[in-house]
């Protein structure tokens, strides 16, 4: 009897605090959705995808901070919700096209590049400018701290499509910051 | 070494800016009440993420019952394994354990009849289908058992035995053979058919207060014919 008290316990405990969370976070997640789908039905099929994916792996997202848990479902309905727009084909990026005819100098260091606070605000500003895609993949390893392959278990991608997105958000961050920055080849 | 310092450089501004760029986003996202004032979820929304929390409410309680039926499994064997453990150190235990395995052990491998099976004593026994080749090479008679041996020119050998069924038993190599009963006539045989040619075929069987055996390296049909055809001589 004593067994059966104390399992019942425990995955009582896990089941609230997973309801908890969607609770908790079902409107941040449908407000973030929503400013990448711009479609109500298209947001709530991402928030729910997104929570089948995170219950496949629960008992690791509970053991996580609360406050990194939130930052990571964010990442995740934005991912979703990517995804989901990519199978419709509607183009979500900022017209990144512009930018092709700025050519990146080979030397261009961003490390050079950003010597004042002035111009840090202003790096942080062009990531907040990078097409969804890259900016999640570069959250889920800059913040979270994955690898290649955990980022691409997470995206159902490849690691070469990870490494590859992650070469390109730093060559468009390049582009972006040279586009109206000080620094002109 | 510059662009090794670079890229270090590089990646600590990149991981600050990308963090602080994240957490100007989630600021930027207003208060659940706030939110829960302007959007509203569709039923068919709803009825999805109900189903969804049911079903890993259901897996939950799939593992809860597994986990709990594991432990008490567990619990019961190493209470069963103890409780075992302990009656052994008893010798009287110890002993019916022992014969009980022995028991089981002979029920596969040895054939005994009960002492109340009447019997004529002194009875000679001898078949009367004709083995091709064969000829009696030896026998051995001990009273109250009769083994009885034939050889071809090939040095096959044929080997009849048979005794009053209380007082013999007759032992049998069970993993090599296939077990079968064929009930013909008033007769119940015995059959242990050879799984490979390098071992004998045998057939035992009771008749008349008698326990036989033949055993060969002839087909189960061959023995079938020589038992069916045995006769008080």
């Amino acid at each position: 009897m004593f067994i059966l008290y104390m399992s019942a316990l425990d995955n009582d405990e896990e089941r609230a605090t997973f309801t908890d969370i969607y609770e908790s976070l079902k409107y941040t997640c449908i407000h973030v959705a929503l400013k990448i789908t711009k479609n109500q039905a298209m947001a709530e099929d991402a928030v729910h995808n997104a929570f089948v994916s995170l219950i496949l792996h629960k008992e690791k997202y509970l053991e996580m901070k609360r406050c990194k848990l939130k930052s990571l479902i964010v990442i995740i309905v934005k991912n979703k919700a990517i995804d989901l727009l990519r199978g419709e084909k509607y183009k979500i990026d900022m017209p990144i096209e512009n930018l092709h005819s700025i050519e990146v100098m080979d030397n261009f260091c961003i490390s050079e590049y950003v010597t004042s606070g002035e111009s840090y605000r202003w790096l942080v500003d062009c990531i907040s400018r990078l097409p969804e895609q890259y900016r999640v993949v570069l959250q889920l390893r800059y913040i979270h701290e994955f690898r290649n392959n955990e980022i691409a278990e997470k995206l159902g991608e490849t690691q070469q499509i990870i490494a590859m997105k992650l070469y390109r958000a730093k060559k468009i961050l390049k582009k972006l910051l040279l586009k109206e920055g000080e620094y002109f080849g | 070494m510059d662009n090794i310092y670079n890229e270090i450089v590089l990646e600590a501004l990149l991981k600050k800016a990308v963090i602080d760029d994240h957490n100007n986003e989630l600021v930027s996202i207003p208060s659940e009440n706030e939110l829960k004032s302007l959007f509203m979820f569709s039923d068919q929304y709803q009825l999805k993420m109900k189903l969804l929390f049911r079903r890993e409410k259901q897996q939950v309680i799939k593992k809860i019952v597994f986990n709990v039926i594991r432990r008490i499994a567990i619990l019961i064997m190493i209470v069963g394994v103890i409780l075992f453990g302990l009656l052994l150190i008893n010798i009287e235990v110890r002993a019916t354990v022992r014969n009980a395995i022995t028991e089981w052990f002979d029920k596969f491998t040895r054939y005994s009849y009960s002492e109340n099976i009447p019997a004529e004593k002194g009875v000679i026994w001898t078949f009367e289908y004709q083995l091709k080749s064969y000829v009696e090479k030896e026998r051995v008679d001990l009273g109250s058992f009769t083994s009885i041996t034939y050889n071809d020119d090939e040095n096959n050998e044929i080997s009849f035995q048979f005794g009053i069924a209380s007082d013999i038993s007759f032992g049998i190599d069970n993993e090599r053979s296939k077990y079968e009963i064929r009930n013909i006539g008033d007769m119940e045989y015995h059959i242990y058919t050879a799984i490979s040619s390098e071992y004998p075929s045998v057939i035992i069987w009771l008749q008349d207060g008698y326990a036989m055996c033949i055993s060969g390296f002839i087909t189960i049909d061959e023995l079938i014919n020589i038992a069916q055809t045995i006769s008080k001589k």
